[in-house]
Formats: structure tokens, C-alpha cells, sequence
């Protein structure tokens, strides 16, 4: 069953064409890994897939309806989208920063009641940060941090979790905790679109994979189909050695770019 | 301390203080005998003095203070930095301006309503003027960028004003206004500003959510249903309402919108949507004791309430600077 479901999307900006005739599917239970040089459009098209931009032309279906048509309220109960880095403006305790999730679910006037109390607490179990409840979010490290941010995603209980570089910056330890965690997420009817630079966890953890380049789509499909040599050249421009043992590996050897 | 205490223990400041703004002057108050007397003997001076000079000044302290407090906090908490104000984005200088020309013109006398519309009208167009200065999706430097660009125009207006007054009993009128104060004013002042006051209160009282989610930046507010540029038009249509009425009625009244809000942020766990009410009991205490503080301070010439709070907060703004300059060390 299709989520989410992106037909003919293309996005300019001061005439910049920063999205051309992107297609894009994603269905229940699925991790799929954006992947792509800087400036290849993967974020732009994350917003543009959160109903945070819109397209300058194109459609997103979600589900059996027009994005567009949902309500706001409708449509962040629905999509949550975690941004890149993760800005925290006050030094909120960790706990409160979490229930901001609910929002979605909440009227102007009305307070948490116990279902989303549940929904707070289960998030905060799942993310592994019940320790760090009472602690001031803005000293945490760069892990706890992507923890917290992703436990406030969760926090809404959405069917569809969009997620821009959540490993970005974040030791080896907690980038595969990380992606275990979108990785859990993401089955029955709830799926996940990942942003990653991490070929090797995008191969590890992606169902199948989208390669950007400029704006474009240059191949999608599964991880061995577009991990190939020659797709990782002419994106990347780089040499690379790729291996299967029982999961698939990618390392970078040399940089063609001149 | 847990919220509800806070919340709790400012109400019961407020009320102190209120009480003794009733009590406290240069002539103590028997107040017993003057509530007695209001409704016993209305024409009695006690009862007047109670009725018509100390509590439409006690009120209009606590609703002007309270307008600033609020205000101040709905400010920090949209802009996302501690440093905001009404002040800041002209709402302030622009009732001061539009006020200062009713006054020079002598046209107060028109209408009753013709210096608290004019301040709000002041107040709505600099703070539009600041957006349209600043663009559709500004940054908040360019915002804070244009509202002193437009403050600057508006302190400017004001002075050609004060400079070009017909008289010296004029330009001290107006210089006096300027500073903020609240003395001799009526149950009629009070009245004109508390329905446009409330409606200010209401509009802010209601985006407490939205500011909280804001902490997060503005694009994850909106992946979370928040809509930033409705919920800046209605916090700056609030303040245009709230801080141009308590303008008209009070004067220019600095600093307690930047330091209260600023004092009790830690006391709520920097949370946004609590700082609210309670900044603006915050802001309600600290007016009260000023004002009630100008009263008892023995000068030949009895000290302006913005003065006074000038006083104490122009140090505290020195503090924040050089406190934020060592963070950044």
C-alpha cells in the first residue's frame, strides 16, 4: 500500500531549478535512504514531502488523498518531519521538549490527557532516554540530542517519518542506534524516508534507495542496484570498493572530481 | 518551585501590593475608613481619595504592567531571543509618536478615544511597517534589524516635535508624557484602555503552544501545525491593541517588558507558554512597587514610574549584555 506518493515534483527558487520531475514512492513498512552529493535537492524535497514547501509544480498523494487537501492538523498528525541538526532555542527539560510532539493532537486550550501521556512515555522508552528526562536539552551531546529530537517525532505517533540526516555528526555507536530506531519504526503501516551520507548504513538499513544529482533522479530501486560503481562515479565522482559479505560495504578509495 | 506555587505565590504579590498601592502615599490612606466611607459617605475625602485617585492609579498600574510583561514575554518567546520587547519592533515608539502628535496638535480634546485609537493606530503601523521593512519570511536579525530602524525614525519624529512645541509648558508636557506615569488619572482612563487591554490579553494568552513549539525553529513549528506568520501578525495585532492602550494611558513605560519576562524564565523551566501568566504578574508586581516606590522616594519634584523603572532596568540590560558576551567567550 502506498504512503506517500510524489508525481512530477519540481521546485525553483530565484530561478534556480532545484527539483525537476521528481517521482517518488513510498510504501507501508519501508526505510527508504535519500542519498546524493550537497545541493543535490534531498532536503528541499523532504520539505516539499512534509508539506512544509510547496512544489512549483507536481502533486503528493498520501495515502488515497491530495496532501495538499489534508488540514494542517491532519497533515502534522500524519508526517513528522525531523529537521537537519536540530535547533533548540530555550533550554527546555528534555520531558517537555518530547510532549511538543502531542501538539498535533492537542486544541488551543486542551492539555495532554493520558493517551498522550502513553504516547510521550512510550516515545521516550523507544528512543532509550528515560535518564535524561529532567536534563536541560540544549547540554546534551550530539547523540542525545538526535535521540530527544527523534523521541519528539515519535511523540505524535505519525504514519509517515521523514528524517533529514539524522546521523549527521554522530559516532558510529549511536549511528547505528539511530537507524535501528527508523528502522523499527518503519513497519506494518507506518514508513520511513531517511537522508543519509553514509552509503554503507544506507545499504545496511534502506529497503530501497533514491540517488539525487542536481535536482534529478538518477536511479532508484534497491541498494545493490544503485550502489553500483558506476552510478557512485558519475554522482560522487569517486572510486569506490563495494563488497557484499552479509551485509553490503562501500569504501571510498579515490576522488575522480579533476 | 513547582508552577503552580509560582503562579500562586506572584498572585499573592500582586494582591500585596495592590493593596498597599491603595494605602502608600506622601498622606497615608486609613483604608478601613475609606472603603467604609465609599459606600457609606461618598463625598467624604477619604472615599474620594480611595475612589478616584488611588484606585483607578492602582489599577492602571496593575493592567499597564501586566499588558508589558505579557507582552514582553510573547516577544522573547516568538523572536526566540531574551533580548525582545515591544520596544523592539516600534510598537512602543509608534503609540509614543502618534500619541505625542495628538497631543501637540491638541486635538485629545476631540474625543476621549481619540489618544488611546491614535496610540494603537501608532502602534499597528510602525509594527507593520517593521514587517514590511523586514520582508514576508524574514530572519529575526533582519526583524530586529528593521524595528530599530523604525524606532529611530519615531524617536526622531518625537523629537521635531518637542523641538518645534509652541511653548515650554508645552515641550514639558509632552517630555513629561514621554517618561511614563500615572499619576491623576481616572476611572475614565481605566475604562478606555481595559476593553482593548483584554482583547490584546486574550490574543496572547492563546499562542502559548505555538511559542513553545517555535523553540524548535520555525520549520519544525510548522511540521508540527504551527502557522509562524499567523501567529506573528496575532502577537503583533495583540500588542498593537494591549501595549497602544496602556501607551495612551501611561506613557512610555521601558524596560519591564525586557527585564520580567527575562528574571522569571528559569522560574518556569524556560518554557514559553508558562512564562505568559506569569510575566504578566511579573509585570503587574513590578509596576505596582514602582509606582508605589516613586510615592515614597521624598524629592521636591515627584519622579516619573518610567523613570524609575528606567533606573533599575537600563542596569539590568548592561548585565544581560556583558552576561551574554562572556557566553559567547
Amino acid at each position: 500500500m502506498s504512503l506517500l506518493a510524489a508525481t512530477g515534483i519540481s521546485f525553483k527558487r530565484k530561478d534556480q531549478l532545484l527539483l525537476q520531475d521528481v517521482e517518488l514512492e513510498l510504501k507501508a513498512g519501508e526505510l527508504i535512504g535519500l542519498i546524493g552529493p550537497n545541493g543535490a535537492g534531498k532536503s528541499t524535497l523532504l520539505k516539499i514531502l512534509a508539506g512544509l514547501q510547496k512544489p512549483t509544480s507536481g502533486s503528493i498523494q498520501f495515502q488515497t488523498q491530495a496532501l495538499n487537501k489534508l488540514s494542517t492538523q491532519e497533515r502534522s498528525q500524519k508526517i513528522a518531519w525531523l529537521a537537519q541538526g536540530g535547533t533548540i532555542h530555550w533550554p527546555l527539560m528534555v520531558e517537555r521538549l518530547v510532549a511538543l510532539g502531542r501538539l498535533p493532537h492537542l486544541a488551543a486550550w486542551q492539555q495532554a490527557n493520558q493517551q498522550d501521556q502513553a504516547a510521550i512515555e512510550q516515545a521516550i522508552q523507544q528512543t532509550g532516554i528515560e535518564h535524561l528526562r529532567q536534563r536541560d536539552a540544549t547540554t546534551l551531546s550530539g547523540g542525545e540530542r538526535t535521540r530527544v529530537l527523534l523521541a519528539r517525532a515519535l511523540a505524535a505517533e505519525p504514519t509517515v517519518l521523514l528524517a533529514d540526516e539524522p546521523i549527521a555528526a554522530l559516532d558510529p555507536g549511536y549511528q547505528l542506534q539511530t537507524l535501528e530506531l527508523l528502522r523499527n519504526f518503519a513497519q506494518g503501516q507506518r514508513a520511513c524516508i531517511v537522508v543519509l551520507h553514509e552509503l554503507s548504513l544506507a545499504a545496511r538499513y534502506c529497503d530501497r534507495l533514491y540517488l539525487l544529482k542536481s535536482g534529478c533522479i538518477v536511479d532508484k530501486g534497491s541498494v545493490a542496484q544503485v550502489l553500483s560503481a558506476e552510478n557512485l562515479r558519475n554522482v560522487y565522482h569517486i572510486e569506490c570498493e563495494i563488497g557484499y559479505t552479509h551485509i553490503p560495504w562501500i569504501i571510498p578509495s579515490r576522488s575522480i572530481l579533476n | 518551585m513547582n508552577y503552580r506555587t509560582l503562579l500562586i505565590s506572584l498572585s499573592l504579590l500582586v494582591f500585596c501590593l495592590f493593596c498597599l498601592s491603595l494605602v502608600v502615599g506622601r498622606d497615608p490612606l486609613p483604608i478601613w475608613q475609606a472603603a467604609n466611607e465609599v459606600f457609606t459617605d461618598r463625598s467624604s475625602v477619604f472615599a474620594i481619595i480611595l475612589t478616584e485617585i488611588r484606585l483607578p492609579r492602582a489599577l492602571i498600574a496593575l493592567f499597564a504592567g501586566a499588558t508589558l510583561g505579557l507582552s514582553g514575554a510573547a516577544m522573547q518567546g516568538l523572536l526566540r531571543n531574551p533580548l525582545a520587547s515591544p520596544d523592539l519592533i516600534g510598537s512602543s515608539s509608534g503609540a509614543a509618536l502618534c500619541a505625542v502628535i495628538i497631543l501637540y496638535f491638541g486635538w485629545q480634546g476631540v474625543s476621549l478615544q481619540m489618544l488611546p485609537l491614535s496610540a494603537m493606530l501608532g502602534s499597528l503601523v510602525a509594527t507593520a511597517l517593521v514587517f514590511a521593512l523586514a520582508g514576508r519570511d524574514a530572519s529575526i536579525t533582519t526583524l530586529i534589524l528593521a524595528g530599530v530602524a523604525v524606532n529611530a525614525l519615531a524617536t526622531s519624529a518625537m523629537s521635531l516635535l518637542l523641538n518645534l512645541a509652541p511653548s515650554p509648558y508645552a515641550m514639558r508636557e509632552l517630555v513629561l508624557w514621554t517618561m511614563g506615569d500615572i499619576t491623576d488619572r481616572s476611572m475614565d482612563d481605566f475604562w478606555l484602555m481595559l476593553p482593548f487591554t483584554l482583547i490584546g490579553w486574550a490574543l496572547l494568552l492563546g499562542v502559548g503552544k505555538q511559542l513553545n513549539a517555535l523553540t524548535l525553529g520555525e520549520e519544525t513549528a510548522m511540521s508540527l501545525g504551527v502557522n509562524p506568520s499567523w501567529i506573528r501578525w496575532r502577537i503583533f495585532i495583540a500588542i498593537a491593541f494591549a501595549v497602544g492602550a496602556t501607551v495612551a494611558t501611561t506613557g512610555m513605560i521601558g524596560f519591564i517588558g525586557l527585564v520580567v519576562p527575562h528574571l522569571l524564565r528559569p522560574l518556569v523551566k524556560y518554557e514559553p507558554s508558562r512564562l505568559l501568566p506569569v510575566a504578566a504578574l511579573g509585570g503587574a508586581a513590578m509596576l505596582l512597587a514602582a509606582d508605589i516606590g516613586v510615592r515614597l522616594i521624598p524629592t521636591d519634584a515627584a519622579i516619573k514610574v518610567g523613570v524609575l523603572t528606567a533606573l533599575v532596568g537600563a542596569p539590568f540590560f548592561l548585565y544581560l549584555i556583558l552576561r551574554s558576551r562572556k557566553e559567547h567567550l
